[in-house]
Formats: C-alpha cells, sequence, structure tokens
C-alpha cells in the first residue's frame, strides 16, 4: 500500500509536469490568422480609403467596405459593396445624413451609442445560402455591441425618398444594437404580451389594424425586438404632430404605453427622437445631394 | 491483490508518461518561418502582375459537361484593381478591387469589393461553380496559379469549393480586348446580320456530331427590353455589380424551329445563359444551348465582303482549348 502511495505521488509529479505549457504555443501577433491586422498600406489607398481614415478620425467608425475573411459569418452571406456605389453612399448616408449631424446636435447619445464599426453590404443578407435571393432583413448583422453594418448599399440613389427610408432604416438597426446592448425592458415585453402575431401572422396584418393592436406595422407585431425597433423607427418617420395623431386614431393603450417608454429609454441616452426626426427630415429633405 | 495493485499503478504510470507527449501540437513552423507566407504572397503578387494580358479562370456551369467558361481576370498589382472580362456580359466601367491577404497557411486572393466575381459568387450553377470570391492560394508558378475557393457554398458545406488553376491569357484571345465588335447596339455591326435568313455550321470533337442549322440573328428594337429579366442585375437582390446592365437579341430560324429565343450580349460573344425569371423565355434559351451544345458563342473575327458577312466563333474546354467552332454565313 506503502509502495502504491509513493506511485501516486509520483504520477501527479509526471502529470504535472507540462501542465503549463500552452498546447498551442503563445499568440504569434505576426502570424495573421484572421486578416484582422492587415492594414492596407497607404500607396494602396483610393478615395474611398481617405475618406474611411478621415471618418474614423473624426467620429471614431471604421467603415469597412472591402471583404476579408474575418466578416465572414458561420451562417449567414453578404456580398461586398461595389466601390463605385461605396463611395458616395459613404459620403452621402454615413458621413452627412447620420455621423455629422448626429455628433453636433446630439453630442451625448453619439459619443456613448455610436458603433466603432460599420459594415457595408452590397446585396442583403442570403441566409444560409449565398444564392438565394429573399430581399428580407436589410442588415441582420447588429446583434453586436461595436459594429452596425447596412444591407442594400448597391441601391444607393440620391432620391429624397432612398434616402429618407435608409437612413431611418439605419436608425431602426441601431435600435436593434441598443436593445442588445443595454435590453429593451423587463417592462416593455409584458406590454404587448401574448398578444405578439409571430410568423407568418404578422405579414398578413395591416397598418391600421396593427396600432389598434399596439404595434406601429404588422412586421413591428411580428416579436418585441422588432417592436421595440419599429417603435423607435415610426418616431423618425413621423413628426410630432402626426405621432401623437397616429397614437389618437390608434386609441390603443399599449401604443402609448410603449411609446413612452422608449421616448424615455432614448431621452436618458441623450437624444429626443422627436427631435431627431426634425434634424433627418432637414438633412435628407434640404440638402440636395 | 497486492500485485494486481501494483499493475494498476504501472499502468496509470505509463498512462501518466505518454500523456505528458500528449498535447506537443505547436506553431513552430510558423513561428520559426514567419516570412514564409509573405515570401508566398509576393511570389502570388509578381505572378499576377507578370502577364499582361492577364489570366484566365475556366469555370463549369450546370449547362454543359464539357465546355467551360473563360473568366479573363487583369490585376493591376499597383492599385489592386481588378478588371474582369467574360461572355456573360459586358463589363461595367467601375473600379473593382482585389487583395492578397495572408490567410491561415495560404496567402488568400481575395475579390474585396462588389464585381463579376462576387455576382458569379452570388448567382450560384447556372452561371458558374464559383462559390466564394475569397481564394486561398494553392501553389503559384511562372505559368499556373491554382486558386481554390475558401468556402464551399451554402452553410454546412465543407471549407474548400473548386481548384481553378488559372493560365495565362493566350494571345490570340483578342475577343477578351476592347472594343466590343460584337455590338447589337452599334447600326455597323447589325447591317447585313439584322434579321438576314443565314446558317451557322458546327464543328465539335467528334466530327459525326457537326450540324448545320439556318440561323437568324434579330434584333429588338430596343435592346434593353429585357432588362427587367437581367440574370445579373443588380435589383431585385441578384447580382452585386460588374456588370453594364444587359442588352439582347433574338436567334431563331432553323435552329430553334424558329422560336424566337432571347440571348444576350456578351464581350464579343452570343450568351446563351438562362433568364431565370421568364419561364418560357429561360426553357427556349436552355433548348438553344442544349441543341448546339454549348451555352456561349464567342466572335473570333469577322470578314465582311459587299453584302455578306462571314463571321467565325469558338467555345473551349476546361483548359481553354477549342472545343467547339461555329462559322457563321449570312448567305449574301
Amino acid at each position: 500500500m506503502k509502495n502504491y502511495l509513493y506511485l501516486l505521488v509520483v504520477l501527479f509529479i509526471l502529470t504535472g509536469c507540462k501542465k503549463d505549457n500552452n498546447p498551442l504555443g503563445d499568440v504569434d501577433e505576426t502570424v495573421d490568422y484572421f486578416s484582422k491586422k492587415q492594414i492596407k498600406p497607404k500607396s494602396q489607398w483610393n478615395e474611398l480609403d481617405y475618406l474611411c481614415d478621415s471618418i474614423q478620425k473624426a467620429y471614431g467608425v471604421e467603415i469597412i467596405y472591402e471583404y476579408t475573411p474575418r466578416i465572414i459569418s458561420g451562417s449567414t452571406f453578404f456580398m461586398p459593396p461595389q466601390y463605385d456605389l461605396a463611395l458616395p453612399y459613404t459620403k452621402v448616408v454615413l458621413n452627412k445624413l447620420w455621423l455629422k449631424p448626429l455628433k453636433e446636435s446630439f453630442p451625448d447619445f453619439f459619443n456613448k451609442e455610436t458603433p466603432i464599426e460599420f459594415i457595408l453590404a452590397g446585396g442583403f443578407v442570403h441566409f444560409n445560402d449565398p444564392t438565394t435571393t429573399a430581399t428580407a432583413a436589410g442588415a441582420g448583422m447588429n446583434a453586436q455591441y461595436y459594429r452596425l453594418g447596412m444591407g442594400g448599399v448597391n441601391r444607393f440613389s440620391t432620391s429624397k425618398s432612398w434616402l429618407w427610408d435608409h437612413i431611418v432604416t439605419l436608425y431602426h438597426e441601431h435600435a436593434h444594437q441598443i436593445d442588445h446592448k443595454y435590453g429593451r425592458g423587463y417592462l416593455f415585453d409584458r406590454v404587448s404580451q401574448g398578444k405578439y402575431y409571430g410568423i407568418p401572422g404578422y405579414a398578413s396584418v395591416g397598418q391600421a389594424q396593427a396600432r389598434r393592436d399596439g404595434f406601429w406595422t404588422g412586421y413591428g407585431g411580428y416579436a418585441p425586438e422588432e417592436d421595440f425597433a419599429t417603435t423607435v423607427e415610426w418616431m423618425l418617420r413621423l413628426t410630432e404632430a402626426q405621432h401623437a395623431e397616429q397614437r389618437r386614431i390608434s386609441a390603443s393603450v399599449p401604443l402609448e404605453t410603449k411609446y413612452k417608454m422608449v421616448h424615455q429609454m432614448y431621452s436618458d441616452m441623450g437624444v429626443d427622437l422627436h427631435k431627431l426626426n426634425v434634424m433627418l427630415d432637414s438633412v435628407v429633405y434640404k440638402v440636395d445631394y | 491483490m497486492k500485485n494486481i495493485m501494483k499493475f494498476f499503478g504501472l499502468c496509470l504510470f505509463s498512462l501518466a508518461l505518454v500523456a505528458c507527449e500528449k498535447d506537443n501540437i505547436t506553431n513552430a513552423y510558423f513561428e520559426e518561418n514567419p516570412e514564409r507566407l509573405n515570401e508566398v504572397a509576393s511570389d502570388l503578387r509578381k505572378a499576377l502582375a507578370s502577364s499582361e494580358d492577364g489570366w484566365v479562370m475556366m469555370v463549369k456551369s450546370n449547362l454543359n459537361a464539357e465546355v467551360y467558361t473563360p473568366i479573363v481576370l487583369k490585376f493591376d498589382t499597383i492599385t489592386n484593381r481588378v478588371h474582369v472580362t467574360t461572355v456573360y456580359g459586358v463589363t461595367n466601367n467601375t473600379e473593382d478591387y482585389f487583395r492578397i491577404s495572408n490567410g491561415t497557411g495560404s496567402p488568400q486572393l481575395i475579390f474585396t469589393t462588389g464585381s463579376i466575381m462576387s455576382t458569379l459568387y452570388r448567382v450560384g450553377i447556372q452561371a458558374s461553380d464559383i462559390t466564394d470570391h475569397i481564394y486561398n492560394l494553392v501553389s503559384v508558378s511562372a505559368d499556373t496559379i491554382a486558386i481554390r475557393g475558401y468556402r464551399s457554398g451554402r452553410v454546412y458545406t465543407p471549407e474548400g469549393g473548386v481548384i481553378y488553376k488559372m493560365f495565362k491569357r493566350p494571345a490570340e484571345w483578342t475577343w477578351a480586348e476592347n472594343p466590343v465588335k460584337f455590338d447589337w447596339t452599334n447600326p455597323a455591326f447589325t447591317n447585313n446580320v439584322n434579321s438576314v435568313i443565314g446558317e451557322m455550321k458546327f464543328e465539335y470533337k467528334d466530327p459525326s456530331a457537326n450540324a448545320t442549322f439556318g440561323w437568324r440573328f434579330w434584333s429588338w428594337s430596343d435592346p434593353t427590353v429585357y432588362r427587367i429579366r437581367d440574370p445579373f442585375a443588380i435589383g431585385y437582390n441578384i447580382g452585386t455589380g460588374g456588370f453594364k446592365p444587359m442588352n439582347y437579341f433574338i436567334i431563331t430560324g432553323g435552329v430553334t424551329n424558329d422560336v424566337n429565343t432571347t440571348v444576350s450580349m456578351g464581350h464579343n460573344a452570343i450568351s446563351i445563359y438562362p433568364i431565370p425569371y421568364n419561364t418560357g423565355t429561360n426553357q427556349s434559351v436552355i433548348a438553344l444551348g442544349t441543341k448546339i451544345k454549348t451555352h456561349y458563342l464567342i466572335l473570333k473575327n469577322e470578314v465582311r465582303t459587299n453584302d455578306n458577312v462571314k463571321m467565325e466563333f469558338e467555345a473551349y474546354d476546361q483548359k481553354g482549348n477549342v472545343i467547339v467552332k461555329a462559322f457563321y454565313d449570312n448567305l449574301r
């Protein structure tokens, strides 16, 4: 028995002998496993690279328009944007409609809630198979704290309707990010608990009916996360007066309750969404690009 | 009992010894050769730049087992721009970029912005067997660059697509240069070709398959008429750029039993690709491709003598050798 104990001691010593040896070795910074650190040399910069660099310096957002394996997701597929459209998109949508006015008008919200990365996607998200053509889900890559992305860049147009729709959708996607970051809240989820339409129910609900049911659109009634994002989106789509009128017509208490919650939540973060509506209206409709 | 215990003890002891050796998987090779990836990447860059006329990638579609489709890629390694010429359509005047990036174990050739290369990836097997816009470098030599799609298609499929052995563009492939002579928007070209009843003689590797068909080119008065069905358009979430909006014309006559078959204009080529957004058109296009045993015809040369027009077309196999020849005569 004594021998056995000795044996055990020896065994412990031996099994411990190489324990602290990291089997994969220390991480070697010079080997670029995911192409992450490979900076494009300045000698190869084009106009958009210079613009992205200026935007990153001014607003702290790294804009990604060239795709490398680093941004591949396992189950969804995105197509890179065309350079010739990514350039004016970055100039107009990202700089003039989104970052610049936000920083000037709502500095607190800008400083705390702006993602540090923004990815341009040429088409829309393709679930499971790159050859699917569904146009649903403009971005679908926004469940991350630090990174926002928008699909449809290859459809860039300076028409007012396209710009307007795209910028309010950008804030819709950003709302998903806020939701993931802070949570829309226990109480928000209780307001319409049990009343969500789900899939495919939401698709057959018209806007007026949805509003009577306490949602801004049928899609907003799909699930709580879209309810939250569409509540933000419609505060930006409508003027304050139009918004009040729609709430009155709907006569929906849940719609009013959730509106107040979201309005307060964003106010606490430093932005009154009704004032943001005024600002977006002025940068989209009062200026020609 | 004591012996059994000793035996157990020795067993454990030997296991412990083996276990100590177990996890010695390291990156030693990469760590000791940090310059390796950079050297291979530099070889690739030099090779890409070495072919003045560009490199050819032969891709396969599900339309034909033997005829492969050429993609001519011209790389500018100073500006990282790539110019893509294909028979699917005419290349747009956009700036398209590529990058050579260090991957895991081998450098990667990446078509980083929206271009014909990402459009073909997006469209799928009806156009080509391209399954990514990111490629791992397999090998590089003076006359061959082998690349392999990083992914092989949809989710849950294994890593690694088709391996393409790119070769330097043959000097005689002048069709890949500008201008586009086979141009249905140019009256100088359509004169004596449009609406004329002529013939097309096909020659194949197996001479017993050779055939001559009545052949009539016919122009849509507005060649943009079918753009709503453009198989590579950016609208409808289909393409991701690279092509000019498609122009169309008609092939009819004996070859199609007088069914007007709408085909599209490639770079100096007849592009007989499916138009999936209209079932009837789609069927007739596929039927034409099946009958003439190729889904494209590249214009090799054109000779005009008074009103007579003769055109010589060809299509290639996997290695870029001519596998189908076609001789058009307008019989005037």
